[in-house]
């Protein structure tokens, strides 16, 4: 039987608020939660639902993701709903070659709540990755990226050996001959036998695979 | 418990996750995870090769590596801590090779090597975002700036980003280009060439400069003519003219965001919230944005009363409810320097002081938005010595990374408390010390540094100062060994012989690069150090610049 949760400040049951329209989402574990647009608006999937079928007071189920996980990222979205530059969600532009093209991609730049947010989901219990693919089901950028830095940050500088291990991946040798995983890795950070002064040289920047 | 892993994530959600990595982690490790990781950096297609920060020897194997077809960012660095890597790339690779590029970027490239790449990009249609950091000082006399001005007015930028001298810019011809809507000049321009630029860029929509020439005063620019298309305008340390800033943005009327950061003056109406106020409501309806972080060094009998009077001008509903601009004024008392900002600070550096060193004026209660107003500070500067932990801290500066410190005398007590609750220390990676290389003093400066760097696990880079003397050399390099920890992989001490270098080399084998500085006015034998560290197997490469020897290490 369904259990209704409310995840909004306005009072279940009223599905016109000041932000609009309240929707009802379903998990694939049967819990209601009660959206506003502030909500919707950056969900592309349940935009797209939402606007395809005309659901009335019927929750709109999403198969993909359980109770655990839809509470939080409506969380998620509550609390991002009056930021500034909502990314559009309206169209996918992951080809779109202008794409973030003028800026690197900076991992560095989570903000304080979604770093608090991100913490509760761990590789262990596999939360962590349960939180990135519901984002990417759901079409909610912001969260995938947040999730998808996550990992970013625990991947960089370390060994291939400390990224088995950290998130338990089983070895399978990958390569072989010259540009074989192993051979390269056991070159990283080794010095040439034949050095030119006049060439470039290694920086004062984190050399991890060095270490 | 899930069922998902890392090595089970959909493709597109890897892909996105390597976006976030830097080429050394995906080639010599991500890539090496599992088969199927290795499959996917191979089919990978938007790279971005960085090479800015990255070891010669980990260069070298990279380029064995590079994909052309899937690089879609270049990033090529001669700057004394890569330097030759843009000839060495050129001697290995031609850039037509790179035909899906989108980006490129050359920092401190030298003339000829420019030409060769000029010479390539006209063959890159793809490539959409250029910028150059010209190394020479004037390249008026060859065909160089012919040549970049012909490759960027036949190519398709929509990005540019230019760094060269200002008289270079002069020179520069600009004819109309209707694809750039970015354009960075790291330089002071005139008006005029300001007005040029509008005249040729009609598609020009961000601008960022450094400022306007304050002895460019013989051009007349008509002002009868508006270009609407700009609508974003950054001035960035540079002098804040008001004569010229209300000059060039008469000519673009319809600016949606300014953003000045730099040094005002107290006579031209650079602190007057009212003055600004004006210029805004005649010339600026749309402005919707204005950042700004000024400064001044005062009469030494300045009022610090008239703080009050800054901050009250911002006090208006034109600030508080239209543009929603919440100001601080600090005078720093014993520096006599007067800082008008906008918060969150605009700026990323910041030199702090404690609040008895200063006197503050706000027009918003300050508690309220305590919590964002430094979230930009990458490079914090503050006198440890100076600071007195009153309990008034919160953790201010949540995503700095550059810690610059000076300290007149013993290390003080409580600092380190002090910098636990201001800092997020984890998110350090550098750390500039300025101390005294005194017996008496070292035992404190010794163990709290120890205990910094051991809070601070991430600060991979020391560089240490004489606080008094920065003419001389003090620096005794038993002590520097004692305050380095196995955390530091990069030096810059200051030395007075080759035998302060053989300390160094002999006694810290866990450092990958060391910056020798010697002082200018000393008798030094730079080039029996060269001679000498030449021939020492620990060194693999050696760099001379600019009174300082760079000198790589190899790993033990």
């Amino acid at each position: 039987m369904a259990t209704t949760a409310e995840a909004s400040n306005t009072t279940t049951g009223n599905t016109e608020t000041a932000t609009g329209k309240m929707i009802k989402i379903q998990s694939n574990d049967g819990q209601i939660f009660e959206v506003d647009q502030g909500v919707v608006e950056q969900s592309s999937t349940i935009k797209t639902l939402s606007d395809l079928m005309d659901v009335g007071d019927v929750p709109i189920p999403l198969p993909n993701v359980k109770a655990s996980i839809l509470g939080p990222i409506v969380d998620f979205c509550n609390h991002h709903k009056n930021d500034q530059k909502p990314e559009p969600i309206d169209e996918d532009d992951d080809d779109d070659p202008n794409k973030d093209i003028y800026e690197p991609k900076r991992s560095d730049d989570i903000c304080e709540w979604d770093l608090n947010f991100i913490k509760q989901f761990t590789v262990p219990e596999g939360t962590l990755f349960d939180i990135i693919m519901a984002a990417n089901y759901l079409g909610i950028k912001t969260l995938l990226a947040v999730g998808c830095k996550t990992i970013a940050n625990m991947v960089r500088g370390k060994s291939s050996t400390e990224v088995r291990e950290m998130f338990n991946i089983s070895y399978d040798p990958p390569g072989e001959g010259i540009n074989a995983p192993n051979a390269i890795e056991g070159q990283a950070g080794t010095v040439p036998t034949t050095q030119d002064a006049n060439a470039t040289g290694p920086s004062p920047q984190p050399d991890p695979m060095n270490q | 418990m899930s069922t998902v892993y890392l090595n089970t994530l959909p493709i597109e959600i890897l892909y996105h996750i390597i976006d976030y990595l830097d080429i050394e982690t995906i080639f010599f490790s991500f890539r090496s995870v599992c088969k199927r990781f290795y499959s996917i950096v191979n089919s990978y297609n938007n790279y971005d090769f960085n090479f800015e920060s990255i070891s010669k020897s980990n260069f070298n194997i990279i380029c064995r590596m590079i994909p052309f077809e899937q690089v879609i960012s270049l990033t090529l660095s001669n700057k004394d801590k890569t330097h030759g890597q843009i000839p060495l790339f050129l001697s290995l690779f031609n850039l037509t090779q790179f035909n899906r590029l989108r980006s490129l970027k050359l920092i401190q490239i030298e003339d000829n090597d420019l030409k060769l790449f000029l010479n390539s990009i006209i063959h890159l249609s793809s490539l959409i975002s250029f910028s150059i950091d010209l190394q020479t000082l004037n390249i008026r006399k060859n065909t160089s700036l012919n040549l970049l001005s012909s490759t960027i007015n036949d190519h398709s930028f929509q990005q540019l980003d230019l760094n060269m001298w200002p008289k270079d810019m002069t020179e520069f011809q600009w004819s109309i280009n209707s694809t750039i809507n970015y354009l960075r000049i790291r330089n002071s321009i005139t008006i005029k060439q300001f007005y040029i630029i509008l005249q040729h860029c009609p598609c020009l929509q961000t601008m960022i400069l450094k400022d306007f020439n304050i002895d460019d005063n013989s051009e007349y620019v008509p002002t009868d003519l508006k270009f609407l298309q700009l609508k974003s305008l950054t001035c960035i340390n540079g002098r804040i003219e008001m004569s010229k800033i209300e000059q060039c943005l008469s000519l673009i009327p319809e600016l949606i965001h300014l953003k000045l950061i730099g040094h005002g003056s107290l006579f031209n109406s650079t602190f007057d919230g009212y003055r600004w106020e004006q210029i805004f409501l005649d010339k600026l309806p749309l402005l919707n944005k204005f950042e700004f972080f000024i400064s001044v060094l005062t009469d030494v009998h300045f009022d610090t009363n008239n703080i009050e009077q800054i901050t009250s001008f911002f006090q208006t509903p034109f600030w508080l409810n239209d543009k929603q601009c919440f100001v601080i004024c600090d005078y720093i008392i014993y520096l006599h320097k007067l800082i008008l900002y906008s918060i969150p600070i605009c700026h990323n550096h910041f030199e702090y002081y404690s609040n008895l060193n200063k006197v503050s004026a706000s027009n918003f209660l300050l508690k309220d938005k305590n919590s964002i107003i430094m979230n930009n500070i990458k490079q914090l500067d503050l006198d440890l010595s100076q600071i007195i932990n009153n309990n008034e801290n919160s953790l201010l500066f949540q995503n700095t990374n550059e810690l610059i410190i000076g300290i007149n005398g013993e290390w003080p007590k409580d600092s380190l408390t002090f910098l636990s609750t201001t800092i997020n220390l984890l998110n350090l990676v550098k750390l500039s010390l300025s101390v005294h290389f005194s017996h008496e003093y070292m035992p404190s400066i010794i163990s709290g540094t120890n205990k910094l760097l051991k809070y601070a696990v991430n600060i991979h880079t020391l560089a240490l100062f004489d606080y008094l003397a920065p003419n001389n050399c003090t620096t005794n390099m038993e002590t520097v060994c004692l305050i380095l920890t196995s955390n530091i992989k990069h030096l810059h001490i200051r030395v007075k012989n080759s035998d302060d270098m053989k300390y160094i080399i002999d006694n810290v084998k866990y450092l990958k690069s060391v910056t020798f500085e010697y002082p200018q006015n000393f008798m030094f034998h730079h080039q029996d150090c060269i001679d000498y560290l030449s021939v020492l197997k620990e060194v693999s490469s050696i760099w001379e610049c600019q009174y300082a020897l760079h000198v790589w290490l190899s790993q033990n």
